[in-house]
């Protein structure tokens, strides 16, 4: 009996997606006569490709209403909110953006450094890194546990963050630490360097550098960096020590680290 | 005869945001807001974090277009892959917990469905959302941005810093548990 030999489910793909070359197809199709099995294969992708065709969220009618809300406020009561048939808040002549856009702008900034990660100098990524790293550095002191009637401050941003891509040498720096910081670093089997800042550590600012990023200035909140492992070389120092490098699957540690499940945590030094 | 009334291209418009018209970012809103808030749904898997996503794009959009669109392809293609980028930037820094849930209103909606409240299109969109949800986030991604958003590899490697052959190897992964997940 003659064994038969099923094509790999990317050319069924393909053939269900009206891709595969001519010649092929006509393989294909003949393979198909005969086995139910790959039939099969082709017309549930066909189904699940129909039902993605026709798969639409409508949009929630609080959006609209909320963003309208939010560039009234980063306009503020003196911004430049022109006549009154509306005029979108833009940054003010003076330079600091206000809290509320560079919140709106945090999840874009390592969004950019995801664009950025084949596209080095993406002007996309660098206004973005400028902008929030000058958002969060203009930032009013903290908030009074109690505002003013009538006045509606947006919370702080819990976290922030930046995406490095890891497939060239990688610097991460972290310059004006506090010894409270707690800096945990994870690893995860590929992907990218990832930086974030949470708590009251999400006051830092995140400067680009050449071969990576600088974080400035975290308050005593918490540092939390991923590094793939397979990735470049990964170097992190802070305060200018070196704390480790990560290089071809292994962790070089240069300062005593607790080995905790699924991470080390550093105490800053000074 | 009636005359036709002018419909602003993209492009006016977005010039005119720059003037600083609210009215022509309402309407560039209008226009695109379906396809920026599908894509992050779609990207997310929650109602809610996506609509972060679509706030989070159209209050920056005006300060984005000043500093960094060049009017070079069309503008919806732009805006796309900002929502893009947005959304899988929320999907990293998102606590890992989170990620490995389920998001609760898929859960919910199948409740619903289980218990005969979905017509049978419903059903299976629910079941297609849960299949969704349940893939990690790296296979996720890669297969709706090919198989929904239809950027290629190449693009794909670019927004999540990955090669080409990763990006396609992680959607023959996340084909395969998506017809499992469907099959059970």
């Amino acid at each position: 009996m003659t064994a038969l030999l099923h094509p790999s489910f990317r050319r069924l793909k393909a053939y269900a997606d009206g891709l595969a070359p001519s010649r092929r197809r006509e393989r294909l199709a003949e393979h198909l006569e005969a086995c139910g099995r790959c039939r099969d294969i082709v017309r549930e992708v066909g189904e699940i490709r129909a039902r993605l065709a026709t798969w639409r969220e409508p949009v929630p009618e609080t959006a609209w209403p909320a963003i309208v809300a939010r560039l009234d406020r980063v306009a503020g009561p003196t911004g430049d909110r022109g006549s009154a048939a509306g005029r979108v808040g833009l940054r003010p002549a003076s330079g600091a953006w206000p809290r509320a856009l560079a919140r709106a702008a945090v999840l874009v900034l390592a969004a950019a450094g995801l664009l950025s990660a084949a596209v080095p100098g993406s002007p996309v990524r660098s206004w973005i890194e400028a902008l929030v790293a000058r958002g969060l550095a203009d930032a009013p002191a903290p908030m009074p546990t109690a505002p003013p009637p009538g006045v509606e401050i947006e919370a702080p941003p819990p976290v922030a963050g930046v995406v490095l891509p890891a497939r060239r040498p990688v610097s991460i720096v972290v310059l004006q630490a506090p010894p409270e910081l707690r800096v945990r670093v994870t690893t995860v089997a590929g992907g990218d360097a990832v930086v974030r800042a949470t708590g009251a550590a999400a006051s830092a600012i995140f400067r680009p550098r050449g071969d990576g990023v600088e974080v400035v200035a975290p308050g005593a909140g918490s540092l939390e960096i991923e590094l793939p492992v397979t990735g470049a070389r990964i170097t992190l120092d802070m305060n200018g020590q070196r704390y480790l490098v990560s290089e071809g699957g292994e962790i070089r540690l240069f300062v005593p680290a607790v080995d905790t499940v699924g991470g080390l945590t550093f105490t800053v030094g000074r | 005869m009636a005359s036709l009334m002018e419909v602003p291209s993209d492009q006016r418009l977005v010039a005119a945001v720059l003037g600083g018209s609210r009215d022509a970012l309402g309407e560039l809103y209008t226009r695109h807001s379906p396809d920026v808030f599908n894509t992050a749904y779609r990207l997310i898997g929650t109602r809610e974090e996506a609509e972060d996503v679509l706030q989070d794009v159209f209050v920056a959009l005006p300060a984005v277009l000043t500093r960094s669109y060049e009017e070079r392809g069309r503008f919806g293609g732009w805006l796309n892959r900002l929502a893009v980028t947005t959304a899988l930037t929320r999907m990293r820094t998102r606590s890992r917990r989170r990620e490995s849930g389920l998001p609760e209103e898929a859960t919910e909606s199948a409740a619903a469905a289980a218990q005969g409240h979905g017509s049978d299109a419903s059903v299976e969109r629910i079941a297609l959302e849960r299949a969704l949800a349940a893939m990690p986030v790296r296979l996720r991604a890669v297969f709706v941005l090919k198989e929904i958003e239809g950027y290629s590899h190449a693009e794909i490697g670019e927004l999540l810093g990955i090669t080409r052959l990763t990006s396609a190897t992680r959607l023959s992964r996340a084909w395969a548990r998506l017809r499992k997940e469907l099959a059970s």
